[in-house]
């Protein structure tokens, strides 16, 4: 056996078994032409694609399954998402610390570093309604700007906060981790209905204002605000998941289940972080449920063999 | 909304018009399309296979074993066909467009 097809065979313990079983001599065969024919790196860039894609078969990350499916539909949204966040941010939380300066010239100064990534994120989602089939390397770009310059920022003491900037980043991964389809949609109506939807329910939660100061600002307590009022929205979209998986909608109710991720885990993750808060027992309930919805896609979406399909001839094929 | 398909599938499609290819048969095809701009890697290779099999746009068409390497091939299903025939079609009507645009400008011969 040569080195190259013992390597060819064991990059396909990536996939499940059943998948292994039903292709794998043929992936090999492939690999091992693609190797005879093509330079060294070239091979190796091909060793690397197949046993990405293995890893999104066992997690039921392809474009056929409802997890798949689910992040298709969550992507853009989740990035118009992040952009609404930085707007709501900016407002919130910036704009108080800056007023704050011209009513207490001695109070402060707040340095941050947060309107450079909120920028980042609306530039971002404007480049991804043009160009949406860029969408993985737009949201790639967000999101490493963001998580490097934010531990730039922490180490000169510099807002934003890291829960504020989790929830962001986080809105990035299901453009990261969808599928390539066909054709990127790029949901413009649906994703800006999302992104209002969560500028005015972070209004509601918050209390916000741009009043001036420091601790009217969301940077202070914005985040427990979220945690504490957290209940209410996830009922509502709990709710809207459970309504959405009844009538069939499955696909966009795994999309809402995901968009409301970051949400419902920093409902309970933040007052955890925190030795004077309690947990609210609502919030604990909800992460269960989201838990439970999320196995239930991810379980959904596992690989099943196919029953051999039968080929019905086409007429552009009849002379191989 | 544009809802254009996007050039490796197109690539994919146009090479299984010619019949019946096996995996690599299917990436050589690609890359002899695209005059090199496009190689399709192996990993890719099989997720649009997968993707194309399951809306049933492309079908296995058979498999040998040559040299002690399973090949299985792949063909395009009447939809596949229809599919992609429309997608041609679409892609000579903006095409015409634009080289008529062209000539009137002077742009081009």
């Amino acid at each position: 056996m040569t080195e190259n097809l013992a390597r060819s065979q064991q990059l396909l313990r990536f996939y499940p078994k059943a998948y292994r079983e039903e292709r794998g001599e043929e992936i090999v065969a492939t690999l091992q032409d693609a190797a005879e024919a093509r330079v060294p790196r070239a091979s190796l860039s091909d060793q690397i694609s197949v046993a990405l894609y293995g890893v999104r078969v066992r997690l039921g990350l392809t474009s056929e399954t409802m997890f798949g499916k689910a992040l298709d539909i969550a992507a853009i949204p989740g990035l118009v998402m992040g952009a609404f966040f930085g707007v709501y941010l900016l407002i919130s939380g910036e704009l108080p610390v800056v007023n704050s300066r011209f009513f207490y010239p001695d109070f402060g100064p707040f340095l941050t570093v947060g309107p450079l990534f909120y920028l980042v994120w609306i530039l971002g989602v404007v480049v991804v309604f043009e160009w949406p089939q860029y969408r993985r390397r737009i949201a790639g770009v967000c999101m490493t700007l963001t998580i490097v310059g934010e531990l730039l920022a922490k180490l000169a003491h510099r807002n934003p906060n890291i829960w504020e900037i989790a929830i962001l980043v986080s809105l990035g991964l299901p453009s990261l981790l969808a599928p390539d389809v066909y054709v990127t949609r790029r949901r413009v109506l649906p994703s800006l209905c999302v992104g209002l939807a969560t500028f005015a329910t972070l209004f509601f939660v918050s209390g916000s204002s741009v009043n001036p100061g420091f601790f009217n600002s969301f940077y202070w307590s914005g985040t427990y605000e979220i945690a504490r009022h957290q209940p209410y929205v996830d009922v509502f979209l709990l709710a809207l998941f459970a309504g959405l998986w009844i009538t069939k909608r499955r696909e966009v109710a795994g999309a809402t289940l995901i968009l409301a991720s970051p949400w419902i885990i920093v409902g309970v993750a933040y007052p955890m972080s925190l030795k004077y808060l309690k947990v609210d027992t609502l919030n604990v309930i909800a992460l269960i449920a989201w838990a439970a919805g999320m196995a239930l896609i991810v379980t959904t979406s596992r690989y099943r063999p196919r029953p051999p399909a039968s080929v019905e001839q086409s007429p552009l094929s009849s002379g191989s | 909304m544009i809802k254009e398909m996007r050039e490796p599938t197109f690539l994919v499609l146009a090479t299984l018009a010619e019949g019946k290819r096996h995996g690599y048969a299917i990436i050589q095809g690609v890359a002899s399309l695209s005059e090199g701009e496009i190689e399709i890697k192996a990993g890719t290779l099989y997720a649009m296979l997968d993707r194309l099999t399951f809306d049933g746009v492309i079908a296995s068409a058979g498999e040998e074993v040559v040299d002690g390497r399973l090949r299985r091939y792949y063909e395009l299903t009447s939809d596949g066909t229809t599919l992609l025939g429309e997608e041609s079609k679409r892609r000579v009507k903006v095409s015409n467009i634009a080289l008529r645009r062209l000539r009137f400008v002077g742009g081009f011969a």
